[in-house]
């Protein structure tokens, strides 16, 4: 899942940005509401934490943006303004979440990944396949109850083959969806990603659960 | 209960016309007991006088007259006048054939040519009556030594008026206390309209709410300057409360971006349990502590300027020295930045004020000049004397400055457009114009048209010849 961060702190991006990277989202981080337009503009986005003062464009101008494009990422605001005025103008602008500042990381990881799940129309952080179950919140996958030992990027690529079953995804897709865009890797890197996660599942008997369609890409039937 | 002006006004308007009636009511009431006893009291005396004179009572004896012959109301079919005579040893000499042998009740002791006496009786029918008795001195030598006469006459008529009046007087006062109650009521209600209006329209101001003043229009005279004051203490006290939310929700905000800040960093490090990275955020924790540690003591030094707890104490200060010397504190901004500062200074410029508070003002413009000035920019500082004492000018570029941000840069927290950036909060030049109008020096900005930003601080005290 492909997160950005907006926030004109340097600081708070950075922490944001490394402890969601860890729960294994690709995360984009911009200082303002014109730097954020500008990511919106060049790439897709599950979620969007933004910030609501901030120089140039400000929180409400970006969704605002957000809404005229008619984009369907969700938007958790994430702002030190606690007034009820303020949260009600977010959440009427098309807001799907307020976070106040100070905040829990942990709860806000748990609102990202909820406003995730929202987005592909799930109700329980719950998906399977078969004998093959995926918790998004405890962030395991299990076989027959039997856990898969998978790294953060191979259970973010699982769940996002899971979250498009019946679609072809491409490599540039993928990539899309697992690193951010300050990333250094080159898309071959999931390639190498999906022979480690077929290796994985293949031992758990469910070798064919990934088909290549060459040319195309990834499906999960 | 708390009661109302009106129902105060009315209760002690009608308690005090209750009084007053009350007491004209038994002033009238005596008056007439007086006047009708009196009357009746003449009417026997004269009765008295006349039946003394015609029975001979007076003149030492008791003529055989038949009285009743000519005064048909002492006959045997009157009862309501009656007369008897008694002489001293109380043997009836004489008595009126009204009586029917009955006596009427004995005389009191009463001297000899005393004036009447005039009293209450029973009179010999059973009714009530009054009397007058007078004791006449016979001769001496005769045995009876004294005749005592006495008449009596129903009072029946005279109690039936009076009563009559009296009731006529209690309704007359209990009904002018009603209208006067009535009265009272309605002029307290109409007088004091306007006063209840006024509170009415006070009871509705909502300090969360929207300012409402009060209509002074139509208010009497005594009400309206009153109105007029309240108004004005509203406006302020509503701006003073929205400035004061304003400051409040502005400070959360500088409070809570470090706290968040503070809290990801801690939580996010100890997540991944790396000793370089739980390293660098606890450098990163401590940095924002300084910065919300600076902030907090800004503010306070700012509010104990502005609420004049500080006291500045003038003294003999020099501001070229004081100029150099900032200019020095911020070599290594000046020099990152290359900004290069024009300076037009005399010598020296004495003058009496508060020196450390002159260097905070002085350390606060120039820093803002360094941070705002772009980069490769010429910087001016100007300090002359004109005749009315020193005036300094700063002045730097300022492109993301708006003419619009003029009169918000005092404002507690403002930085425009200005990239975030704790080590410069927006406190600065609000703490600076505190610190200027604390020692009554003026100071005063404006962007020209090539969005060239200067300051001007005047007003410095000269030294005492």
């Amino acid at each position: 899942m492909r997160i950005l961060v907006v926030d004109d702190s340097e600081r708070l991006r950075s922490a944001l940005a490394t402890g969601l990277a860890g729960s294994g989202f690709a995360v984009d981080q911009a200082a303002d509401g014109g730097e954020a337009l500008s990511y919106l503009h060049s790439a897709d986005y599950d979620v969007i934490v933004l910030d609501l003062m901030m120089p140039v464009i400000d929180g409400i101008g970006v969704l605002r943006e957000i809404r005229r494009r008619e984009l369907h990422c969700r938007v958790l605001i994430l702002s030190a303004r606690d007034q009820i005025g303020d949260r009600v103008q977010a959440l009427d602008l098309g807001a799907d979440d307020y976070l106040v500042k100070p905040f829990a990381f942990e709860e806000l990881r748990a609102r990202v990944q909820a406003l995730a799940r929202r987005r592909h129309d799930e109700r329980a952080p719950l998906l399977t396949h078969g004998k093959l179950s995926i918790d998004t919140v405890a962030q395991n996958a299990r076989v027959d109850d039997e856990v898969l030992p998978l790294t953060p990027k191979e259970f973010s690529l699982l769940v996002l083959l899971l979250r498009h079953r019946g679609r072809t995804m491409s490599r540039e897709a993928v990539f899309e969806h697992l690193y951010s865009s300050e990333s250094t890797a080159s898309d071959k890197v999931i390639e190498v990603l999906m022979s480690t996660l077929r290796g994985k599942l293949s031992k758990a008997g469910l070798a064919e659960l990934i088909e290549t369609r060459r040319g195309f890409g990834y499906l999960v039937n | 209960m708390r009661l109302s002006f009106v129902d105060q006004l009315s209760v002690l308007l009608t308690v005090l016309l209750g009084i007053i009636l009350s007491t004209l009511f038994w002033f009238v009431d005596v008056r007439i007991d007086a006047e009708l006893y009196g009357r009746f009291d003449r009417g026997l005396q004269n009765r008295l006088n006349l039946l003394a004179d015609m029975q001979g009572v007076g003149a030492g004896g008791v003529k055989s007259n038949r009285l009743e012959r000519w005064l048909p109301e002492y006959a045997e079919q009157g009862h309501t006048a009656f007369y008897q005579i008694w002489d001293a040893q109380g043997a009836t000499v004489a008595r009126s054939e009204s009586s029917n042998g009955r006596d009427l009740p004995a005389p009191p002791a009463l001297e000899p040519g005393a004036p009447a006496l005039f009293y209450d009786v029973v009179l010999p029918d059973g009714h009530d009556g009054r009397a007058a008795l007078r004791r006449y001195a016979l001769p001496a030598g005769d045995s009876r030594g004294s005749l005592s006469l006495m008449i009596a006459e129903e009072r029946t008529s005279l109690d039936a008026l009076e009563r009559s009046l009296h009731f006529a007087l209690l309704g007359g006062t209990a009904l002018a206390l009603v209208l006067a109650i009535i009265a009272v009521r309605w002029v307290a209600v109409r007088t004091l309209a306007p006063l209840q209006r006024l509170g009415e329209a006070a009871s509705k101001i909502d300090p969360d709410g929207k300012l409402n003043t009060l209509e002074v229009q139509g208010l009497p005279a005594e009400l309206a300057p009153m109105a007029d004051k309240i108004n004005v203490l509203l406006e302020r006290l509503f701006a003073t409360i929205a400035r004061e939310r304003r400051y409040a929700r502005d400070l959360a905000h500088e409070l809570r971006t470090p706290m968040a800040e503070t809290r990801a960093i801690a939580e996010v490090a100890l997540l991944t349990g790396d000793h370089e990275a739980l390293r660098h955020s606890l450098t990163e924790i401590a940095a924002i502590g300084a910065e919300m540690q600076r902030v907090v003591e800004t503010l306070l030094m700012l509010a104990r300027y502005e609420a004049g707890m500080d006291r500045l104490i003038a003294e003999p200060v020099e501001l070229v020295a004081l100029v150099r010397a900032q200019l020095r504190r911020l070599d290594d901004g000046i020099r990152g930045k290359r900004i290069r500062f024009v300076l037009s200074l005399p010598q020296e410029a004495w003058v009496l004020a508060d020196a450390s508070a002159c260097e905070r003002i002085l350390s606060n413009l120039l820093g803002n000049a360094v941070a705002h000035a772009p980069e490769n920019s010429v910087a001016s500082i100007d300090l002359f004397d004109k005749g009315g004492g020193y005036q300094l000018l700063i002045g730097n570029a300022a492109p993301r400055l708006r003419s619009d941000d003029m009169a918000q840069l005092s404002g507690r927290f403002y930085r425009g457009d200005a990239p975030p950036n704790r080590h410069h909060a927006g406190l600065g030049l609000a703490l600076a114009l505190a610190l200027a109008k604390a020692q009554g020096l003026a100071m005063q900005w404006q962007l020209d048209e090539g969005l060239r930003f200067q300051v001007s601080l005047r007003g410095f005290a000269p030294l005492p010849d």
